[in-house]
């Protein structure tokens, strides 16, 4: 089996997918320099230890596997330690969005990360699973739960 | 689905992408091994060392008053406005806006621009009981004002206890951070902010004008162990310890 990673391979997985994991890192943490230096560290951290890609799977599925372990860091650290909110950039969405988003950020984070990975980052359903840690079967349930879920308030809302 | 499609769309806006630089990304994979540590200085309260105080009249002076120019709250986009008035008031900015609306909250919150430095604009935010919240945002102009807005209230800034209130961004994966962006604010009786390195050495001396404090240039690459807050005699009143398990040794 395969045992570390070159250098040049994280830097063409870098910057063909940089777009697709800043997108998705700054929908989990609601700011765009604050995702930035997420992806940013956690690149480098894949780099210091590239030598631990074992090869058993695709190395984006490892790189995206540090990078979610670091925004959630980056998450804890916010929410645990001060009493502040960053805010959603807005958009000027209208009222129905502003309710799907509110809807999209109350999501189990399980099902919000998934659809964020799909969406964002186009992966497929085995890519996601590998990445997430489940299986293929978890995350098309979860993705047919959170539209489930989303599709219901959107309706509840169209119809109050 | 198309609302889906542009609500996960909005959700991303502020995502930099024209950002991408993996000389950085180098950059920071050749800084010593360190632990994940990417918490806006504030959030080691726990850690942080009273040095001194309450030599007479300095006390009294770290509690501050701050002016600035008032900021006209129909100036300011509906959820800034709604966000700011509801944390400043001790409810949670994320109850639906007309809660906000419907209990007065935003009438009774005033808000002042307190400077603009290094291309952000810094904000106090009050309401009439004298409760305090700080924002910081861009300069230029985006849908929103308030990038980051916080709330220190144990204990409560500004006081003796802490006459700093820190916005820095760190970043690393040390148990000694280093340093992005120096930035917060300040009571009166601070004069320059500072940090201290590793080996003890005071560098980035910041003057604190109209209560705040901000650099973004000539910041050390290497660990940072501690911010200080000086007084006009370069006297050290206060430490803001980032370093994981305390600076004492």
């Amino acid at each position: 089996m395969r045992r570390g990673a070159e250098p040049n391979e994280l830097e063409v997985l870098y910057r063909t997918r940089f777009r697709a994991f800043l997108l998705s890192v700054t929908a989990l943490l609601g700011h765009g320099e604050e995702a930035l230096d997420v992806v940013q560290d956690a690149f480098a951290r894949a780099l210091r230890r590239r030598s631990r890609f074992r090869g058993d799977g695709a190395l984006e599925a490892w790189v995206w596997r540090i990078v979610l372990n670091v925004a959630r860091d980056r998450l804890r650290s916010l929410a645990r330690e001060r009493s502040s909110h960053r805010l959603q950039p807005s958009t000027g969405a209208s009222e129905t969005d502003d309710d799907l988003r509110d809807s999209l950020l109350a999501l189990p984070e399980r099902q919000r990360l998934v659809v964020f990975l799909r969406y964002y980052a186009d992966l497929s359903y085995d890519q996601i699973a590998e990445t997430v840690g489940v299986r293929h079967g978890t995350v098309a349930a979860s993705l047919n739960a959170a539209h489930a879920r989303l599709r219901q308030q959107l309706e509840e809302e169209m119809t109050a | 689905v198309k609302e889906l499609d542009s609500t996960l769309d909005a959700l991303a806006a502020g995502a930099p992408v024209g950002a991408a630089d993996w000389n950085d990304v180098v950059r920071r994979a050749r800084r010593p091994r360190r632990v994940a540590l990417t918490v806006t200085a504030a959030s080691v309260f726990a850690a942080s060392i009273l040095l001194a105080t309450p030599a007479l009249g300095i006390a009294e002076r770290l509690r501050a008053v701050f002016d600035g120019t008032p900021v006209q709250q129909r100036d300011l986009p509906a959820r800034d406005l709604h966000v700011a008035s509801a944390m400043v008031h001790g409810a949670s900015p994320r109850i639906p806006d007309t809660g906000a609306a419907a209990s007065g909250f935003g009438a009774a919150t005033e808000i002042r621009e307190l400077a603009s430095r290094n291309g952000r604009n810094y904000f106090v935010i009050e309401n009439r009981h004298g409760a305090r919240c700080f924002a910081v945002g861009p300069v230029e102009k985006r849908d929103y004002v308030f990038g980051q807005v916080g709330c220190q209230r144990s204990p409560v800034f500004p006081s003796p206890e802490l006459p700093i209130f820190d916005f820095s961004v760190l970043g690393g994966f040390d148990a000694i951070p280093h340093m992005r962006r120096l930035e917060g604010f300040a009571a009166d009786g601070v004069a320059t902010v500072a940090l201290v390195l590793e080996d003890g050495g005071i560098v980035a001396e910041t003057r604190v004008e109209h209560n705040v404090y901000s650099r973004t240039s000539d910041l050390p690459d290497g660990a940072v162990r501690e911010i200080v807050a000086l007084d006009a005699n370069g006297g050290r009143i206060y430490s803001l310890c980032l370093v994981r398990g305390g600076c004492e040794k």
